[in-house]
Formats: structure tokens, C-alpha cells, sequence
């Protein structure tokens, strides 16, 4: 009896726990990926944060064993940063931060791992199958000066040093260890 | 105990008499008696009647569309349940004439919390759909553990001469908007829940629902609009009761466990409308069943309720009206399922809501679409 209210009844139900079994799974996703982003991404600036660059560091590795190829890595400081926070206040200092990541994503490729290492501190992780010397270089002068540009009223600038791997280090340590150094001698010759 | 059940030929004043002298002969005088009338009948003419021709004061009288007398579905007819004691066991009569007045809900909370030892059967009116209401609103209130003590139906009726007839007459009096209580003493009893639906799917939460009627589910979504999906190729759209296959399951807050069901009564474009309440905040699942799932349950039910007072003397069974529809021309295998495990006398209503206690004993639930059963036997 009503075998046929009862099979369209089932379908429907069939329907309806589908469809609500696809909302609750997307919604499920976006949370992931929410969660996930804010695990691995610096809250104020929106770029990456030093426990992705550490995991993305280890499989970078492991992939330059396997190929061909470089690791560029650039170490970041901006220069005078310490005077807007003295003299604006924080919420200035952290507008600059946010305006210096906008920089830095207009400026590198979309998969290029942009890090706020730390205060004031950048780091940029290529990966790449070749390396030009001049046109890291070309790039690295051109986001200095879109920075002096930008943030000319507080004489915001950037001194940077960067490494390659495997040609100048043969793991992660090194390679920051490296392009801090030469950061770090870059922004000692600017303040002579 | 001894017991027995009696059915009149028709709805007669003739026929009350054929039933006095079927009970004089075959059961002799008795302690109580419990009638189930057709909503048919005037329930003063009869209450009336009953007192002169049965010539007794201990009795009432409820309305029911149809009954049962062991296997025997009956319509149109009056049954009694004679009940004899032969220990210690005696009844005790509780009644609420109006359960909207504003001390009700303390004087039933304090008749069962002050009365924990006995056993409770409950006949209620359909109070203009607000009987769950207040079933689940003193179930908060009883101060016992387990709840394994009570159980009832609100009888089933129908509309003649303009009044919605779901009575009860007690103590002369009928009871129009309000409940009776039988309370048992010195009897072992257990009462068990058949519900046999099975729930699928995800768990939907309420969101919006205000006393019978659900609005909204999860981040606002239009319950109305989404059950009426579920008509979706149906040739009568209009015909809700194809909904009864598919009622809501309630689930308990604390361990998902199926607490009660809730089933359709009319659709709006607002708000669907249940034969019972809901609560903001509730969690349910959809659900389906056959009539063979609700018969495979009821005979889990009935050989767990052997398991705990085998040999009973007395059975009663309250089964919902729309879980007859689902049941089908199978109706009377629900029944039969009961009386074959039971052996024993068995008085069953089909009722427009049930109340009993939930499967942890923890709370009394009002029930849509459920069978409760209860066995007895003198102590």
C-alpha cells in the first residue's frame, strides 16, 4: 500500500540529506581553511609566518635533493621602522606594516613565500630553476624605492641580504644565517 | 489481579446494559472500571448511564476513536476493563479539571512527586494542543529517579456538535481541558516505548519554534519551506499525512540518544505546525520507517517488558493514530505482537499523543507516532 508516497518520500529525504550533507561538508572546508590560515599566517599583515616558512623550508629541501634548481632566500629589515612607533604611535606602525606587505605582494609572484619574521623583519623564499644575480638585484632596488616612495613622511626604508641554496648553503640555518649577515652589512654601509 | 475486557455491540444506552450483565456474568463484581467510549457518545448521558446501570462510583470514562480489546480493534463501540484485586493492590484517583489554571502545574508536580511508589496512569484531554506542553513542563519539576512510573495517552476524538470531544469523566465530573490520573499501589509494573523510526542523515537544529510550531532550522532556513520539498511528486500535496512516514526525531542534548518524535499536523508558509512542542535549540534528524520497522520494535519492546514482570495480570498499549497510518492494513499485527508476548488481558487506545518516560528513564517525554505499552501484575 502507498508504495509510491513512500519511495518519492525517500527520494526526496535522499535529496535533502545530500544537500545538506554538501552545505555542511563546504562549510566544514572553509573552516579548515580558515583555521588553517590563521595557523599559518601573521595576523596584522596577512604574509606568512616563521612556523609556515619553517615547514615550507623542510619540503623546499627535500625537493632541491631530488632536482634541479635554487633556493633564494631574502632577509628584509626596514630602516627607521623604531621612529614611527616612537613618534606616530603603534596603530602608525602597524598601517606601515600593513602597507609594506602590500609592497612586498605587488612586488613578488604569487607563490613566493612572503614572511613577517618578525617585528620589523621580512623574509622572502624563492624557489626557482634558475638564479640571476642582476635581476634579484633590479627587483630588490625597485621595492626599496617603491618603499621610500610610499612611505616617504616617515623615512621608512629597507636594507636587504640574501643567499642561495645550494650554492652558498646547503640547508635552512645557513641560508638566514647568511642573508641576515649581509643584510645586516648592507644597513651598516646606508647609515655611513 | 484479575482482569478482563468487554466490548457493547453498539453506542447505546441498550447496549451499556448487554455489557453490565456480560461483566456480572463472566467477571462478577469489581474494584475499578475503566471505559473507553466513542467520541460519538455524550460523555454526561453516558457517564450518567454507566452510574445507574453499573450501579458504582468507582470508574471513569475517557473518549477514544478506537480501541482495542486484546486483538479486537473496535470503533463505534464502549469497552471496560474490569479490574479485581485479590492482594493488596488498590487504585487511587487524581484528576486536573483545567490544565491552563494557573496552580495546576504545582498541584500535579506535588501529586506525583509526593506519590513516587505508585504507578501512574495518565488520560488527558487535547487541551487546544497544549497537553505536551505541560507534560514536558512538570517533567522538569519531579524531584525522583528513575521516571519509570507513569505513562498515558491523550484520547483521541473528533468534533460533534461544534466541541472537539477528547474527555474524560471522573468523579462526576467530565474533564474537558484537563487530565485524570489512575494511580496503582502495591503492583509491579514496567512501561517500555516502541518507536521503530529510524533516524538518517545530519543533525538540523532549531533555531525558531514556538510551542507546535517550527519556523526556522540552522542559520535561519525556512523549515516550512524545506518539508514541503519532501512533498515534492506527490499527487495530494495538500495530504500531510504522507509526512507521517517521515517524522522528526528528537534527540537528547547530552547523548544524541532518540528521544522523542514529532510529526506534521499542517504546513504554512511561515511555519510547519507538530501534534506536540518543540524547543529553540532542540537538535533533530529526519526518519523513515515501514510498517515492518514498527512491528519489528514493538516486538523488542514487548519481549523486554516480559523480560522485566513475566506472567503479567494487566496490559495496557497507547499507540498513536498517525502510527496507524504508517502501520497501514498491518494495524492489528501491532496488537497481536503484544497480545501474543503478553498472555494476558490487554486494553489498548489509539491516542493523539503519548506520554512516558524516555528511554534513560530520565525525563517524561510526550510522544507523536510511538506505541508505549505497560504490563502489570499484583504484588
Amino acid at each position: 500500500m502507498r508504495d509510491k508516497i513512500k519511495i518519492k518520500i525517500l527520494k526526496n529525504m535522499l535529496e535533502e540529506v545530500t544537500k545538506k550533507y554538501d552545505y555542511f561538508i563546504s562549510l566544514q572546508n572553509e573552516k579548515m581553511k580558515e583555521t588553517f590560515n590563521l595557523a599559518i599566517r601573521d595576523r596584522l599583515t596577512g604574509l606568512y609566518n616563521r612556523q609556515f616558512l619553517d615547514e615550507h623550508a623542510k619540503q623546499a629541501f627535500g625537493r632541491l635533493q631530488r632536482h634541479d634548481g635554487n633556493i633564494i632566500l631574502i632577509f628584509i629589515d626596514l630602516d627607521n621602522f623604531k621612529y614611527v612607533n616612537d613618534s606616530f604611535g603603534h596603530a602608525k606602525g602597524d598601517e606601515v606594516l600593513k602597507k609594506v606587505a602590500d609592497i612586498f605582494t605587488h612586488t613578488f609572484r604569487s607563490y613566493d613565500i612572503i614572511v613577517r619574521y618578525g617585528g620589523d623583519e621580512f623574509v622572502v623564499l624563492i624557489e626557482d630553476d634558475k638564479y640571476d644575480k642582476d635581476d634579484i638585484e633590479n627587483i630588490l632596488k625597485n621595492f626599496v624605492k617603491k618603499i621610500e616612495h610610499t612611505l616617504g613622511e616617515f623615512r621608512i626604508s629597507a636594507s636587504y641580504g640574501y643567499g642561495v641554496a645550494p650554492l652558498e648553503a646547503k640547508n635552512m640555518e645557513k641560508l638566514i644565517e647568511l642573508a641576515d649577515e649581509r643584510m645586516y652589512i648592507q644597513k651598516q654601509n646606508r647609515k655611513r | 489481579m484479575i482482569s478482563a475486557v468487554f466490548t457493547s455491540q453498539n453506542l447505546s444506552r441498550v447496549s451499556l446494559v448487554d455489557l453490565e450483565h456480560e461483566v456480572a456474568s463472566k467477571f462478577g463484581e469489581a474494584d475499578y472500571l475503566m471505559f473507553a467510549i466513542h467520541p460519538n457518545a455524550d460523555m454526561q448521558e453516558y457517564s450518567a448511564a454507566i452510574r445507574d446501570i453499573f450501579q458504582t462510583e468507582k470508574f471513569m470514562a475517557f473518549h477514544v476513536l478506537d480501541h482495542f480489546n486484546n486483538n479486537q480493534i473496535k470503533e463505534e463501540v464502549i469497552s471496560v476493563c474490569a479490574i479485581k484485586f485479590e492482594k493488596n493492590a488498590s487504585i487511587n484517583e487524581f484528576y486536573i479539571e483545567d490544565i491552563s489554571s494557573k496552580e495546576s502545574l504545582q498541584k500535579v508536580t506535588d501529586y506525583f512527586n509526593n506519590n513516587s511508589n505508585k504507578f501512574h496512569f495518565i488520560l488527558a484531554g487535547v487541551c487546544d494542543g497544549q497537553m505536551g506542553s505541560f507534560v514536558e513542563t512538570f517533567s522538569t519539576k519531579l524531584n525522583y529517579s528513575p521516571i519509570d512510573n507513569i505513562v498515558g495517552g491523550v484520547s483521541s476524538g473528533m468534533e460533534v456538535d461544534g466541541e472537539f470531544r477528547t474527555y474524560q469523566f471522573i468523579d462526576n465530573k467530565i474533564i474537558k481541558n484537563g487530565l485524570v490520573v489512575l494511580s496503582f499501589s502495591n503492583m509491579d509494573t514496567h512501561v517500555d516505548v516502541s518507536l521503530g523510526f529510524k533516524p538518517y542523515g545530519i543533525t538540523y537544529e532549531i533555531t525558531k519554534a514556538e510551542g507546535n510550531r517550527l519556523y526556522n532550522i540552522d542559520d535561519g532556513k525556512n523549515f516550512s519551506y524545506m518539508i514541503k520539498k519532501m512533498l515534492s511528486g506527490i499527487d495530494d500535496k495538500n495530504d500531510v499525512r504522507s509526512l507521517w512516514y517521515a517524522p522528526l526525531t528528537i534527540l537528547s542534548e547530552e547523548d544524541g540518544y532518540m528521544l522523542t518524535l514529532r510529526t506534521v499536523q499542517k504546513i504554512s508558509d511561515r511555519y510547519a505546525e507538530f501534534f506536540a512542542p518543540l524547543n529553540n535549540g532542540d537538535h533533530f534528524k529526519l526518519s523513515f520507517a515501514t510498517y515492518e520497522d514498527l512491528i519489528e520494535e514493538d516486538e523488542k519492546t514487548a519481549k523486554r517488558l516480559i523480560g522485566k514482570v513475566p506472567n503479567p495480570e494487566l496490559s495496557f498499549n497507547f499507540s498513536c493514530i498517525a502510527r496507524q497510518y504508517v502501520l497501514e492494513d498491518k494495524q492489528s499485527q501491532e496488537i497481536q505482537t503484544y497480545v501474543d508476548n503478553f498472555n494476558t488481558t490487554l486494553f489498548g487506545f489509539f491516542t493523539f499523543g503519548e506520554i512516558g518516560p524516555d528511554k534513560m528513564f530520565k525525563r517524561l517525554k510526550f510522544y507523536n507516532e510511538t506505541s508505549l505499552a505497560v504490563v502489570m501484575r499484583e504484588k
